[in-house]
């Protein structure tokens, strides 16, 4: 601890010994410590002048007094002070007075003029002082001591008046001629490091929980003074201190650690002059706190018959250690009227059936040295019945009935103990041989299986499950015998689907068949005579598809089905088909066929990637089991020389010469520019190579039947026949042609395009023809010369789309020569492709078409279709 | 010779050209050469479309016109029936064409557009249809004669291909900066159907699922202009460059194809086929108005509008 200062030793006795007039004190004193000072000056002069008693000086008065303007007569108190030694800045300056008379309204001091004396001032000379109020005071008593804040005015050594004055009544204040103990002063206080001058204190309760708050008592020294707290532990007499870690703020809570203790709170005063430390005095030992519940106790556990509850403390604080202690409680059904059950009065409760219907609460008394209170959980549910026992196999299951594909297993579900009503599911497995290897069989939940070929080989188990409200348990029955397959047998007969008409393909059906699976089918084809009988065999047909034959016209067909399986196999037959009609004519139409053996893309006749592709066209037709095939026009180039027939057409398309029916093109007629011309311009080469099949060389057109079908070659080259306009004598020809010829369907063919996408474009050189052919109700017309493939929809003469009576027009400029580029896309033209080249298949049935584009190897594109004749 | 080819009568008239007076200035000028001898020779055959009853042999060559109607001249002059020009379409500098001659095989060549220079590229030894070049005059794209895609060098060297293979492709184009390229595809019912892959033939990307032929960009590449056909019948189409917003052009009478764009993206030729005749119009998208360009009688087709420019390539199928 510090000591007291001296000065404020002097100021509390002054304060008991009241108007005691006989204490000494020095002019000035400076007390404190390093820099500090406080300095104490007396008045030079002091008076007061009053404007009764205008020009009589008072200064040897032992008093000055002060009276109100308002007052009529007022009276004003002049104080002058010499003030010297002062070293530092002045921090405070304070005028004090001592009150004789009390003040209602206190005094105020102002600065004033230094010019005068108390010997000579009065109410006409007194001197100036400012209007403006340095300080003023409070109401105050007689006999105290007044304190005014005059820092404002004092800044160092020198000469410093005052002039004090109130706002209302009268006082009389001790003049320095009243004596030492009483005469005014003026305290000049220096800067100094900060010094206790009242010692910290602590306040609060001192118990475990709550919490303690320091006051940094009194300090002198220069202002502001910051404090540092720091909170100590003591013994019980409050000696043997020590710092409480972490404990550094102006309060702290007591703790447990600090039972039985005392505390003491220190307290650093800082300022910019230095620091110093003072100490509180201890508090009473710190006492312990009793137990209180913060969080009420809860129960763990199912509340029903049988099963164990649990407690749970909850959360509580006061001073550890606390015991518990349980109390477990039996209350009504809504957690009221409880009563404490006798013998429960641990941490955890077995349920008895005692407690069926009633709420179980348990309540945790908590002690410690302090004391002990008590707290209840929440009621649980009503605790309900204890549970039943769940399901147990005591016999395994069985299985009844005869391991055979086909036939139906039922499951018993053997005996079980457990709660009843106990519930069976089932679950029939696959197992190996050995009944090993088990596997669960999709969909086989019942209580009995249908055994499926998928078994045959395999043992049959069936699991079931018994349930009931307490669980479920499993139990496997036996495996079954090894299930044995069933031999196939026919129960719905093979069929036999397509047309019974040769160069068409029949496929069969295998009927219905019961069995085990997996049951293979072969099959036989048979020929049989047209009422079915007297069958035979037929020598290679054994696929499920058939081809019929030239052969099989006028027989029926049936095909024998045998199935198989592991188990054996049997035959079945088919009916008869109607019997076999001959096959509808088809036919292959291309132009623009053959490159001259010149050519730079000829390649001895297997032609270039782009150019030349004869061979590969007539390969394929070769393949294509063809009626006829129709020539449309420029078959050989580049002038169709009987040599160069000989050398390209021949080795490939000729293959088909026998069945070949050419129209003439403009390359026939060509009279140079390639191999052997006939420079006569009469197509020679071409008509001598074809022969008859040609016609009459002089004309070039001619007509013929295929099957139901008209068929009629034209000519356009028209300047070599004499036109082909109106009234030519082609197309005199072509109108009495199709007047001699009704066949349902007709259709003809020749080179130039009437209708195209193609460089040559829509040509109405052909309207005569085509305008004949409409009015006989014609199907088709199949040109060339533009070298690429175009479909048409049905069109009259005029380039209309006449889907009733139009004609279709296929471009086939594919032969085999070379592609050309499409010019402008026709209206009505439906299908286009100038990369591929190919022949169009036109199968010509008794009243319709189909069509397919066949395209070489290597292409996939392709067209195909059908349309009604007329 | 009476040239009173009126628009009103164009069938009338042999002249290529639908109005007069762009005909009769170029019958006195020098650069009127084919022209004045295809209006002669067609006006020669009786006022009637050329020599249909006769069966004369015509030649295609390729023109250019103004989109005015006049400057027209013919720089293609070919030999034979079978030697068919086709598929003109500019270089982007507008002074020179690339096209298709059918000699069978047919040739891809160029020609400068003042008829001079006509090359076989590749070293005559490039054949197919559809030529185009690369914005940058670097690449050139056409069909091969046995089909497929193929890129070569500008000038037709290196050929190699692009998407080949089974399927059917025609009329490829490249984009106008030169990234992606469009072209059609057959599918398996014979119809053909607008694509559009990146010009390293990756991303194929199919734009539309009708009938669709004859696709042009619009020069500044944000949509495509094509033909559809609908009920036999050809309409023309724009759709943005992603197949979507499908707007139908108001083009008229008659089936419409081969659309090609004006430089501003305004106007759009195109080829009218009524009955047996073809002939060039534009339609201005902005006044819907449609103008014809050549007579029906001329058989014109295959507009390619020159870029940067106001001429019009195109085919034209005249008796000789």
């Amino acid at each position: 601890m510090k000591t007291r200062s001296p000065v404020r030793l002097r100021f509390e006795r002054l304060g008991l010994l009241a108007v005691a007039a006989v204490f000494v004190v020095g002019l000035s004193s400076s007390v404190g410590r390093g820099n500090a000072a406080t300095q104490t000056f007396a008045p030079t002069d002091d008076t007061y002048a009053s404007f009764t008693d205008s020009t009589t000086p008072q200064g040897s008065r032992p008093y000055v007094r002060i009276r109100a303007d308002s007052s009529g007569s007022p009276k004003r108190t002049f104080l002058k002070f010499s003030v010297s030694g002062v070293s530092g800045p002045v921090t405070s300056a304070t005028l004090r007075m001592y009150s004789i008379w009390n003040s209602a309204s206190g005094i105020q001091v102002r600065s004033a003029d230094t010019n005068w004396s108390e010997q000579t001032l009065t109410w006409v000379n007194a001197p100036a002082y400012s209007s403006t109020v340095t300080a003023a005071s409070t109401s105050y008593p007689a006999n105290v001591w007044i304190s005014l804040n005059v820092t404002p005015l004092v800044t160092g050594n020198g000469t410093y008046s005052f002039a004090l004055t109130t706002p209302s009544g009268e006082t009389m204040l001790a003049s320095k001629e009243g004596g030492a103990a009483t005469a005014p002063q003026l305290l000049i206080q220096t800067s100094g490091s900060p010094s206790n001058t009242s010692p910290p204190s602590i306040s609060g309760t001192a118990q475990d929980g709550q919490t303690l708050s320091a006051n940094a008592g009194s300090w002198s020294g220069d202002q502001p003074i910051g404090f540092a707290y720091q909170w100590r532990r003591c013994d019980s007499g409050g000696g043997s201190c020590a710092d409480i870690n972490g404990a550094g703020g102006q309060s702290y809570a007591l703790t447990s650690a600090d039972v039985g203790s005392t505390i003491r709170v220190a307290v650093t005063g800082s300022n910019g002059a230095g620091s110093s430390s003072a100490s509180s005095a201890a508090t009473s030992a710190v006492a312990a706190a009793p137990p209180s519940n913060t969080s009420a106790p809860s129960i763990a556990g199912t509340p029903q018959g049988g099963q164990t509850l649990s407690a749970s403390a909850g959360s509580w604080s006061g001073t550890p250690p606390i015991g518990f202690a349980y109390q477990w409680r039996r209350c009504d059904s809504g957690g009221g009227s409880c009563a404490d059950i006798n013998g429960a009065g641990g941490q955890s409760y077995a349920l008895t059936s005692a407690d069926v219907g009633s709420t179980i609460r348990v309540t945790v008394t908590g002690s410690n040295g302090a004391g002990s209170s008590s707290a209840s959980s929440d009621p649980t549910q009503v605790v309900q019945p204890a549970a039943p026992t769940p399901p147990s196999n005591t016999s395994p299951p069985s299985i009844a009935g005869t391991a055979q594909d086909g036939q139906t297993l039922s499951a018993a579900a053997g005996s079980w103990s457990g709660t009843p009503p106990i519930g069976f599911a089932y679950q029939w497995r696959r197992c190996d041989s050995g009944g090993g290897s088990c596997a669960d069989i999709n969909g086989a939940g019942g209580q009995s299986y249908a055994l499926t070929s998928a078994d045959v080989g395999s043992t049959i188990r069936v699991t079931v499950t018994g349930s009931n409200g307490a669980g479920s348990s499993t139990a496997s029955s036996a495996a079954s015998a090894v299930v044995t397959g069933v031999p196939p047998a026919n129960t719905s007969p093979p069929s036999v689907s397509g047309t019974a008409q040769a160069m068409q393909t029949l496929s069969a059906g295998s009927g219905s068949w019961s069995g085990t699976l997996p049951i293979g089918f072969a099959y036989q084809w048979r020929r049989c005579d047209s009422g079915g009988g007297s069958c035979a065999d037929i020598s290679g047909a054994s696929g499920q598809s058939y081809m019929v034959g030239s052969a099989d016209v006028g027989s029926t067909i049936r095909v024998a089905v045998t199935g198989s399986n592991a188990a054996g196999s049997s035959s079945a037959s088919s009916a008869p088909t109607s019997v076999v009609t001959a096959a509808d004519p088809v036919v292959g139409a291309a132009g623009d066929i053959a490159c001259d053996p010149a050519d730079p893309n000829f390649n001895s006749g297997a032609g270039t990637a782009s150019a030349c592709h004869m061979r590969a066209v007539s390969d394929l037709l070769l393949q294509s089991h063809l009626t006829a095939v129709l020539g449309l026009g420029d078959e050989q180039y580049e002038c169709a020389g009987l040599s160069a027939f000989a050398s390209s057409y021949d080795p490939t398309w000729g293959r088909l010469k026998s069945i070949t029916y050419p129209a003439p093109g403009n390359h026939e007629y060509q009279t140079s520019g390639g191999t052997n011309c006939d420079a006569a311009g009469n197509a020679a080469g071409y008509y001598t190579y074809f022969g008859a099949a040609a016609g009459d060389p002089s004309k070039g057109y001619y007509s013929f039947d295929l099957g139901t079908w008209h068929l009629i070659a034209l000519n356009a080259s028209c300047a070599k026949v004499g036109g082909c306009g109106a009234g030519s004598p082609e197309e005199i020809w072509l109108k009495n042609d199709l007047a001699t010829h009704t066949n349902r369907c007709t259709m003809a063919f020749w080179h130039n395009p009437r209708y195209s996408s193609g460089g040559v474009g829509n040509d109405s050189t052909f309207s005569p023809f085509w305008q004949d052919l409409y009015n006989a109700n014609a199907e088709l017309v199949l040109v060339g010369h533009d070298h690429e493939y175009e479909r048409f929809a049905p069109q009259n003469a005029s380039s209309g789309l006449d889907t009733a009576r139009g004609i279709r027009e296929f471009v086939v400029g594919t032969g085999g020569k070379t592609h050309t580029n499409f010019a402008t896309i026709r209206a009505n033209s439906e299908v286009r492709n100038n990369d591929t080249f190919g022949f169009l298949k036109l199968t010509l049935h008794p009243s319709s078409y189909d069509w397919q584009f066949v395209p070489e190897p290597g292409k996939t594109f392709t067209d195909s279709g059908s349309t009604a004749c007329h | 010779v009476p040239l009173t080819g009126k628009s009103r009568t164009p069938a009338s008239s042999g002249a290529i050209v639908a109005t007069s007076s762009p005909v009769r200035r170029a019958l006195r000028s020098r650069a009127c050469l084919a022209a004045c001898v295809l209006a002669i020779a067609s006006l020669a055959s009786s006022g009637r479309a050329p020599a249909a009853s006769q069966h004369a042999v015509p030649l295609a060559d390729i023109y250019l016109v103004r989109s005015n109607g006049s400057h027209l001249r013919r720089i293609t002059h070919g030999i034979d029936e079978e030697d068919l020009a086709s598929n003109p379409s500019w270089a982007e500098s507008g002074s020179k064409l690339v096209f298709a001659s059918g000699e069978e095989p047919t040739y891809i060549s160029s020609i400068n557009s003042d008829g001079s220079r006509r090359v076989r590229l590749g070293g005559g030894n490039l054949h197919g249809f559809r030529p185009s070049w690369s914005p940058n005059g670097r690449r050139l794209l056409f069909i091969a004669t046995q089909g497929g895609i193929f890129v070569a060098r500008g000038n037709g060297s290196a050929p190699r291909p692009l998407r080949a293979g089974s399927a059917s492709y025609d009329e490829p184009s490249w984009s106008p900066d030169g990234r992606r390229i469009l072209f059609t595809k057959q599918a398996r019912d014979g119809t053909w159907h607008l694509f559009v892959m990146s010009a390293d033939g990756r991303d194929v990307r199919q734009l539309t699922r009708s009938p669709d032929a004859d696709p042009a960009w619009r020069p500044d590449g944000k949509r495509i202009a094509f033909a559809r056909q609908i009920r036999g019948r050809w309409f023309l189409f724009s759709i943005d460059a992603a197949g979507r917003h499908l707007v139908q052009l108001r083009t008229g009478p008659g089936s419409a194809t081969q659309p090609t764009w004006s430089p501003d993206g305004r106007r759009i030729a195109y080829v009218v086929q009524r009955g047996d005749s073809t002939s060039i119009w534009i339609l201005d998208l902005v006044t819907q108005q449609r103008r014809r360009l050549t007579n029906p009688a001329a058989l014109a087709y295959q507009p390619s509008w020159q870029p940067h420019g106001s001429q019009i390539a195109f085919v034209a199928k005249q008796s000789h």
